[in-house]
């Protein structure tokens, strides 16, 4: 995970292109059949999921997925999949080899291209509604839901610490100061998150929560 | 460490997921009985700060790469072992479906390495050592340092094993590849024990009563703990370590080859012979890594089976409040 895709962007974006207004349960549900029927291709058949590949790129087109962001996504991607793609190369005695590591790549290249679509269509709220729908624990569901409702609140307050500490430092600062600091701001954080859920915790009973869970769009 | 989609084989992918589900619906039922409602609360903002954790990245001396929070073991001190390996799931989940980090289709296999494994392991190997340094701030890094670094190596372990199951007939190399994982994960290990370590510290010097409420204790009775932990490394042991044992034969059988004996004896093997469980391809060092994890938990079910059969259970004294 990088700090370069804020959770802004997924959890409060309200998505506005053409595969945006289907149901999420068809989006999910789309992107997992795909998911599994690119997993259950063989090697040998390495067209065949280029074709499912096709049919993701034009899904991502309908989505409006900005080009660049593709190609950044991929490329942070390539190093892991080109590791244990080379593995079977790394033998040199199977003569399968080479066709077997193009299709290992192919597949985790459409893989991959198939839950990027996802968090282009499926918003924060989508997501808890579904597993809401789906009958998931409502334990787990209320956890994702304080989750993604105090992520933006952490992240801005994580992006208010380093900003003050970038200030009161005045100038480059050595590998290890910028360590320390990392693990300063982790630490408050950690502190304030707790001190939070407290507060929070109180103004739920405040209000005559009973210990059920409820949307929080 | 998140394992993408493509990577592992659907059936490995549905295993995993059932394991990874059952682990879950265990932890919240723990979590369900065992705390009370500001548990939910507490852990949905821990994974968020673990989530916005894991954005943080470190720089590592003297490498070209960055590293950044994995939060097993940090959640396990917080949180206790149960509602440890939920944080880490939600945000498992959240960054699978609205992040693509991590896969779909490998959601469980992530659960089970990085939650389960993190959550249960490390919190009962930090538990453990906690139990047996004392409950200060030196103790309680050095367990967290430890733990941390034991709970990388195991999901790399287990990364392996899940990977010699996906990839079938295909010319793989594994015994390098493992290798490579566990070489890379000791330094990753590295980072990961010192950036909870370093937390941890942080925490108990400006807020120690947050680490000596003794979640972990309250949530993992004392025996199961020192259980989970030795089952935990005996089963490390025998996954990373027994593939590279030594090839020479042990006391008896080099006598036996001296005297020229050996041949007189004929094994009968019922299941496993040679320490190998039967994988295509010839993946010699997977192959002993199940085997001396399937012996080992074999041991373990005997052993239990054995305590249960003959130790006399302890009954509550009673007051006689409800005689009559």
């Amino acid at each position: 995970m990088r700090a370069d895709c804020g959770p802004e962007s997924a959890v409060n974006s309200a998505s506005s292109n053409l595969c945006a207004g289907w149901p999420a349960g068809v989006k999910l549900g789309l992107a997992l059949c795909l998911a599994i029927v690119v997993g259950l291709i063989p090697p040998e058949y390495w067209p065949a999921t280029g074709v499912v590949g096709v049919l993701t790129l034009t899904a991502h087109a309908l989505a409006d997925t900005p080009t660049n962001l593709l190609w950044r996504r991929l490329g942070q991607i390539t190093p892991f999949i080109v590791l244990f793609a080379s593995a079977a190369l790394w033998n040199g005695t199977h003569s399968g080899a080479g066709v077997w590591t193009a299709a290992f790549t192919l597949r985790c290249y459409v893989a991959f291209l198939i839950g990027l679509w996802l968090t282009r269509v499926l918003t924060a709220s989508q997501l808890l509604r579904e597993l809401r729908r789906w009958h998931c624990p409502p334990a787990l569901v209320a956890v994702l839901g304080f989750q993604l409702r105090y992520l933006v609140v952490l992240w801005d307050e994580h992006e208010r610490l380093q900003r003050a500490q970038l200030a009161r430092a005045g100038g480059p600062q050595s590998r290890w100061a910028r360590w320390v600091l990392a693990i300063e701001r982790l630490g408050l954080l950690l502190l304030r998150a707790i001190d939070r859920s407290e507060r929070v915790h109180r103004a739920m009973l405040a209000r005559g929560w009973d210990g059920g869970t409820r949307s929080w769009e | 460490m998140h394992i993408r989609d493509g990577i592992l084989s659907p059936e490995v992918c549905l295993a995993t997921g059932a394991l990874a589900a059952a682990a879950v619906g265990f932890s919240l039922r723990r979590l369900r009985t065992r705390l009370d409602d500001r548990a939910i609360p507490l852990t949905g903002m821990i994974s968020a700060l673990i989530f916005a954790g894991q954005m943080v990245n470190f720089p590592l001396f003297g490498l070209p790469v960055s590293g950044h929070l994995l939060g097993g073991v940090l959640a396990a001190a917080l949180l206790g072992p149960w509602a440890g390996c939920i944080a880490l799931t939600v945000v498992l989940i959240v960054q699978a479906v609205l992040f693509a980090d991590g896969g779909l289709m490998s959601l469980g296999a992530n659960i089970l390495n990085m939650a389960v494994v993190g959550g249960w392991g490390g919190g009962a190997v930090y538990g453990t050592l906690r139990h047996w340094c004392g409950d200060h701030r030196s103790g309680s890094v050095f367990a967290a340092v430890v733990a941390s670094y034991v709970s990388v190596l195991a999901a790399a372990a287990l990364f392996c094993g899940e990977f010699a199951c996906s990839v079938g007939q295909a010319p793989f190399d594994l015994q390098r590849l493992t290798w490579m994982m566990v070489l890379y994960h000791a330094l990753i290990g590295i980072g990961e024990a010192a950036i909870t370590g370093a937390v941890l510290a942080f925490v108990w010097s400006r807020r120690p009563e947050l680490l000596q409420r003794e979640a972990v204790e309250d949530a993992v009775p004392a025996w199961r703990r020192f259980a989970m932990a030795g089952v935990a490394v005996a089963c490390a042991i025998a996954a990373i370590l027994s593939p590279w044992a030594s090839e020479f034969p042990d006391g008896l059988e080099a006598v036996g080859e001296a005297l020229a004996f050996n041949e007189l004896g004929r094994d009968s093997v019922l299941l496993l012979s040679d320490y190998a469980v039967p994988l295509p391809m010839g993946w010699e060092a997977a192959s002993v890594s199940m085997a001396g994890v399937l012996g080992t938990l074999v041991v373990l079910g005997i052993g239990w089976l054995i305590a249960g059969r003959w130790s006399s259970p302890v009954r509550p004294a009673s007051d006689g409040s409800h005689a009559g």
